[in-house]
Parts: structure tokens; sequence; C-alpha cells
């Protein structure tokens, strides 16, 4: 008697992938602004503030009376 | 508004409250340093800042000169005669191209210190040479901030808004430079050409020389400072000798008070009250609520 041979082809299923990305941690979303003019000459954020700015691509830290600025590297 | 929370005076304090073995992915600031700073776990890794912009100071008014017979003498600014280190500092802007003196002492002129924009729509300036360092205008009918520098035995150097101009080997200023010292007018100059448009912050280390980060630092993105006052990379207020707010100083005085349009009477040195004063007036100079910002 012939009996088919039988294949065990298995599951080809979506691959078990763990992200490296630690969801748990958190850290603050930032304000984005449009321009740099936009909150360069207001004296009113609370000190330590961080913000970006996307004409400048620049990241921002408020340190008393003073801006100080990061400039994108990319 | 996202803020940063973990602040420290320096790495001690930061490793003493919070050390980076147990603090893997913190991100801080240090107030000292005011970089950026993450723990990898094993140590902490720095992201040094490219700037500052600090807070500018009030500034309502400056001085407007007519270009025909304005301008405001300070006196004899006797650092300046045979200077060895010296830093000028003003913010102008004229309508359009002609032949202005900004500002300078007495002559000889071949030895003398001034600065002035030309009808070329070059900039030049008088230390010890004739207007050998000089460099084109960033435009016309705009705010500049035309700082320069001087070394005896280096270099004097031109900046346009905080940024390198030109730059040549210095030469000697003569014995009477710093006398007679105009704003509106180079008193070395015998042409008449006295400056046409606007005038403000006028500032003189007449000891120092400052270096590019406070050069960049006074001009701060256009914004002027306070200069008696350390902020950023500003270090030198403790240096700073004369300073005419044109309008800003509350001991400024002018025809009716200090208003848009009302004529300059007395200018006060900031930096030393009652030294230098500009109360002698030429013309009638006015105030002018056109600042730079």
């Amino acid at each position: 008697m012939f009996l088919p041979a039988t294949f065990n082809l298995g599951v080809v299923g979506s691959p078990t992938f763990t992200s490296v990305f630690d969801d748990t941690l958190t850290f603050p979303i930032i304000q984005v602004f449009d321009t740099e003019a936009e909150f360069i000459d207001q004296t009113d954020a609370p000190n330590y503030t961080i913000v970006h700015a996307k004409d400048t691509d620049k990241l921002y830290v408020r340190d008393g009376a003073e801006w100080v600025f990061y400039n994108n590297n990319i | 508004m996202s803020k940063i929370t973990d602040i420290f005076s320096s790495a001690s304090a930061r490793d003493a409250s919070k050390p980076a073995s147990s603090n893997t992915g913190l991100v801080v600031f240090r107030s000292d340093t005011k970089a950026i700073e993450v723990s990898d776990g094993t140590s902490y890794y720095g992201y040094n800042n490219d700037g500052i912009s600090v807070d500018g100071v009030t500034n309502v008014f400056s001085g407007s000169f007519d270009g025909t017979d304005d301008y405001i003498e300070v006196g004899n600014i006797t650092n300046l005669n045979s200077g060895t280190n010296f830093t000028i500092s003003v913010w102008f802007k004229r309508p359009l191209a002609r032949q202005d003196m900004l500002l300078g002492g007495a002559g000889p002129i071949a030895t003398a210190i001034g600065m002035y924009p030309w009808s070329d729509g070059n900039f030049y300036v008088h230390l010890g040479t004739n207007g050998l360092l000089n460099a084109t205008l960033p435009g016309e009918n705009q705010w500049i901030n035309a700082t320069v520098t001087y070394d005896s035995s280096g270099s004097s150097i031109l900046y346009f808004n905080g940024a390198l101009a030109a730059t040549v080997s210095s030469s000697a200023v003569s014995s009477t430079a710093g006398n007679t010292f105009r704003i509106g007018n180079f008193t070395a100059d015998s042409g008449g050409r006295d400056f046409l448009g606007n005038i403000d912050e006028v500032s003189i280390w007449d000891s120092t020389t400052l270096d590019a980060d406070n050069v960049e630092q006074i001009y701060n993105f256009g914004s002027p400072i306070n200069l008696a006052s350390n902020s950023g990379n500003y270090t030198q207020s403790s240096n700073l000798t004369h300073w005419y707010r044109l309008g800003d100083n509350a001991s400024d005085t002018g025809s009716g008070g200090v208003s848009n349009g009302n004529t300059i009477t007395n200018i006060e040195n900031a930096a030393n009250p009652g030294t230098n004063d500009g109360s002698t007036i030429n013309g009638d100079p006015v105030f002018s609520t056109s600042v730079p910002s």
C-alpha cells in the first residue's frame, strides 16, 4: 500500500521578538517649539525646563536667567 | 512643563546623592558646567553645552544722531592713551551706507583709536593704524554689534555680532588716543563726518582684552546684556570701565525728560557714575526707542 509521504512543515508564525527598549522607564515629553523666537525672550520658564526648537534643532535648558543650549550634531 | 529634576553643582555632589552605579539612565544637569550628563551604570557621561542665551538687559532707548553735527563727548579715557590692552563694544544702526564716524578719540590720526562704517559698505577700525583692521558689514539699516579687542603685544580683532570678522597684528596707539573721546564722531578725524543713525550700549574695558567667548556673550544673539554683572560666558563685569546706555541709565537726562525724540542733555557712565559722563553735547542728538533686541 502506498502511503503518501507526510511532511511536518511546522508552523511559520511571527518570530518571537523582544524589544531592546524598556517601556517601564519614562522620561518627560518635552515641549517642542516651531521657532526659538517663541520662547527665548520669555523669562517665566521654571528652572531646568527642557525644550526643543524646530528651526534651530537645538535642545535648551533654562538655568536661572539663561537658556543653555545644545546643538544637534547629527 | 518638562523639567530636569536632578541638579548638581559638582561631580562629588552628584556622586554622593545619585551614584552612577545605582542610577543607570539617570539624566542630570550640572549647574557648574552647564552640561547634561547621563549615567550608563558605571560612570556619568557629559554633553557639553554649545552656548548660552542670557536674558537681555532692560533696554528702551538708544541715541539718534542726525549726521550733521550731533555727537557726545565723554572726556579723556586716560587708560586708552598708549593703551596695552582694551576692548570697545558698540551697537549701531545706520539707514544707509555713507561716510560715518561712529566713535573715537583724539589724534594724531595715524595712531588714534576710532571706529567707523564707510560708504563702501566696510567697517574700519583705527587701532594705531589707519583702518588696517576692517571687514565688510553684515548689512545696512540693521542693528549691528561691533566689538574690537586690542592686545599691544598680540592681535587687534574685530567682531561683528559676536563672530570674528578680521584680525591684524597690533600697532602702538598714541599717548593721546583716549582723549576727548566721542560717540557719534571720531575726534581725530577732521572731515566733519558725524554719524547718521542710532547708537547704543557703548562699552569700554580700558585695560582688558576680552576673549571670543566674552564677545559672543556680549552679542547674546542680538539682545544686549547687563554688562555690570557676569552671566553666561561673560566674565569681565569687574573690568568694565565705561558703559553708556543712551537713555537707560537712571541718571541719563534729556530736555523734557528721557523720552522718544527728546534731546539728550547728559548720559552717565553706568560703569563708574560721575566719571567720564557724556555731558558735552554737540548738536542735538535725541533719545530714540529704536533699540537692538
